[in-house]
């Protein structure tokens, strides 16, 4: 089973995903990414027309950075929260998606960007674990 | 384990370049005893550590009182690099371009203010978009973006008729930096700006209405045109959307230069290039087309807030909000000391000129260079003002806030944000904040003392305190 973390942190967010393969990372980032906008654990069904995605980066943390700040730049750009991905590919350097969401009533938390500070993916127990800060 | 520190004066310490054989300069932290106790507690100091490693920073690293961990550099850091070729960094100024606070004064004490605070609270969260995503009022074509991005304050006042001539002479920088370059900024800055001049945003930003309740030098805030009882608005805000995306496109494309430029680093966030390389160009230009979207932005919300005060006040005595100052506490800027020229980055920290500064409006010549240092929700602000010997002792730089001492989840922990809006409330304070969960968040206990912090930064020399302004209503972004 996929899951996340919302951890502590003085003045940001700390996000810990964890999934049994590597596309599911990013369909759990954007679970927790809804989340955290929202306030709200459970993702709506998505009512907004799906954005098909592909995100490049030179190593597998900088692409899940990358991947969040791309989210970011839609949630704010077109108003909604994404919090369903489907994800078609993904390499180390590569993922290709379609997202959808939908315009929430509040948006609770703003999220500036995910940061490389501190970005980890890493593979163990044959499960995949990443860690990446947000500035909010 | 903590870096190992050295006192070595009454409120400053230093970790020595020993410590780490990659450091550059030694880090120094201005703190007392129990400021310092609180930020051991997270990963600040050694952030600041990794900051003493980029290449071509010089003198010391310093950290402020309200220092606390960030991503990267810490908050409340400041570094500078030695031109023509030390490093500029995006990360060492952060998401947020040009965050910054800017305090309107009016000439009456609220008993004289007829409508009440209640109303113009209530005036204020209808007039004024909050929280993210929303739309403003201004929607910029194409054109007239460049041309804030470009310009600043001069355009929005001038061609946008947002406030008057005189505001921009109590501007840090008259509220346009000259190196901004518009075509540096991306298409996806820009479509992420386009609707957000004249919005407030949200997390900790604000407006308050506050009041003067103390005087510390009367003669300083006499300059500054404050007296005891005034009612006055502290705005704070920064450059939105537009910023952060200029902050993650340009460490994007540091981090995959790194490489190429010859520099390691222990903390990728930091990714640099030196301000000579056309990497460090551009992102210069456009992170001072950032800046000059920020202080536009806060000089639209200055337009709003007079618009609400002169439609509740009327016209006539007591109509008027004159701007006191507006600084940055999330910049990069090229200043000369001792002859050379930096580049200094002030990450949650503040510019703090002192009275002889040439920079300086002619009306603060001999007073100093204001500072605003606002409390947590619901406590004191202060007013200060800059030393000249901050310019030795911390690169003309102090604090920029209370500094957090909790996360937000140890905050809503602690404080039940219905809780804490009744006692706000018992106290006379008008609060609009969404929901209970946000106020919760920024609850004065998630925050450090911030009495205390500016009393180091008096007992430092590296600001002098002016005056005390106490809320009496908070619009919450």
């Amino acid at each position: 089973m996929n899951g996340h973390e919302l951890e502590e942190h003085t003045g940001e967010v700390r996000l810990r995903l964890e999934a049994a393969d590597w596309p599911g990372l990013f369909t759990e980032a954007a679970r927790a990414l809804a989340e955290l906008m929202t306030g709200a654990p459970d993702v709506k069904p998505p009512a907004g027309q799906p954005v098909e995605l592909t995100v490049h980066a030179p190593d597998r943390a900088a692409l899940l950075v990358e991947w969040l700040n791309e989210l970011v730049f839609l949630s704010e750009t077109r108003k909604e929260v994404l919090g369903e991905a489907t994800v078609v590919s993904a390499t180390a350097n590569e993922v290709v998606a379609t997202v959808r969401g939908y315009e929430p009533a509040v948006l609770k938390t703003a999220v500036k960007a995910a940061t490389l500070h501190e970005a980890r993916v890493d593979q163990r127990d044959g499960r995949w674990h990443a860690t990446v800060v947000l500035d909010v | 384990m903590s870096p190992p520190l050295e006192r070595i004066g009454e409120v400053l310490y230093e970790v020595g370049k020993a410590y780490r054989r990659d450091m550059r300069v030694p880090a120094r932290v201005f703190a007392d005893e129990a400021l310092m106790a609180q930020l051991s507690r997270d990963s600040s100091l050694e952030q600041l550590v990794n900051v003493a490693t980029l290449p071509g920073v010089t003198r010391q690293v310093l950290g402020m009182p309200d220092m606390h961990e960030g991503y990267g550099f810490p908050v409340g850091g400041v570094a500078a690099t030695l031109l023509p070729d030390g490093v500029i960094s995006p990360g060492g100024i952060g998401f947020d371009i040009n965050c910054g606070v800017r305090l309107l004064a009016s000439s009456v004490r609220p008993e004289d203010f007829r409508p009440g605070i209640e109303a113009l609270v209530h005036e204020l969260s209808r007039s004024i978009p909050t929280g993210y995503g929303r739309h403003g009022r201004l929607s910029l074509s194409p054109d007239a973006l460049n041309r804030v991005l470009a310009e600043g304050c001069r355009y929005v006042v001038a061609a946008l008729g947002q406030g008057r001539d005189e505001d921009l002479d109590f501007i840090e920088s008259r509220g346009s930096l000259s190196h901004a370059d518009p075509s540096k900024v991306s298409a996806r800055a820009k479509e992420r700006g386009q609707d957000q001049l004249g919005t407030l945003g949200g997390g900790n930003h604000f407006i308050e209405v506050q009041r003067v309740a103390e005087l510390y030098d009367e003669k300083a805030a006499e300059a500054l045109g404050l007296f005891a009882g005034q009612l006055a608005v502290l705005l704070h805000t920064g450059s939105r959307g537009l910023g952060h995306q200029v902050c993650t496109d340009y460490v994007k494309a540091m981090d995959q230069a790194q490489a190429r430029l010859g520099i390691a680093l222990p903390d990728r966030q930091l990714a640099c290039a030196p301000l000579s390389s056309p990497e460090g160009r551009d992102y210069f230009a456009a992170m001072c087309a950032a800046a000059n979207f920020a202080w536009a932005n806060r000089q639209v919300l200055t337009a709003k807030v007079r618009e609400v005060w002169q439609r509740l006040a009327g016209a006539g005595p007591g109509a008027e909000l004159r701007v006191v100052y507006d600084v940055a506490h999330n910049v990069a800027k090229i200043e000369s000391f001792g002859g050379r020229d930096l580049c200094v980055h002030r990450k949650g920290a503040t510019r703090a000129f002192g009275p002889s500064h040439p920079e300086l409006p002619p009306a603060y010549r001999g007073v100093g260079q204001p500072i605003f240092i606002p409390g947590s929700m619901g406590t004191a602000s202060f007013v200060l003002v800059g030393t000249d010997e901050a310019a030795e002792l911390s690169l003309a730089s102090t604090c920029h806030g209370a500094g957090r001492a909790l996360s937000r989840t140890a905050a809503k922990r602690l404080v039940a944000g219905d809780v804490l809006r009744r006692e706000l409330g018992k106290r006379g304070i008008v609060v609009r904040c969404p929901s209970n969960a946000e106020l919760a968040e920024e609850a004065p206990a998630a925050y450090k003392d911030v009495e205390r912090v500016v009393d180091v930064v008096a007992r430092a020399g590296i600001a002098r305190k002016v005056a005390k302004l106490v809320p009496l209503g908070v619009l919450k972004g």
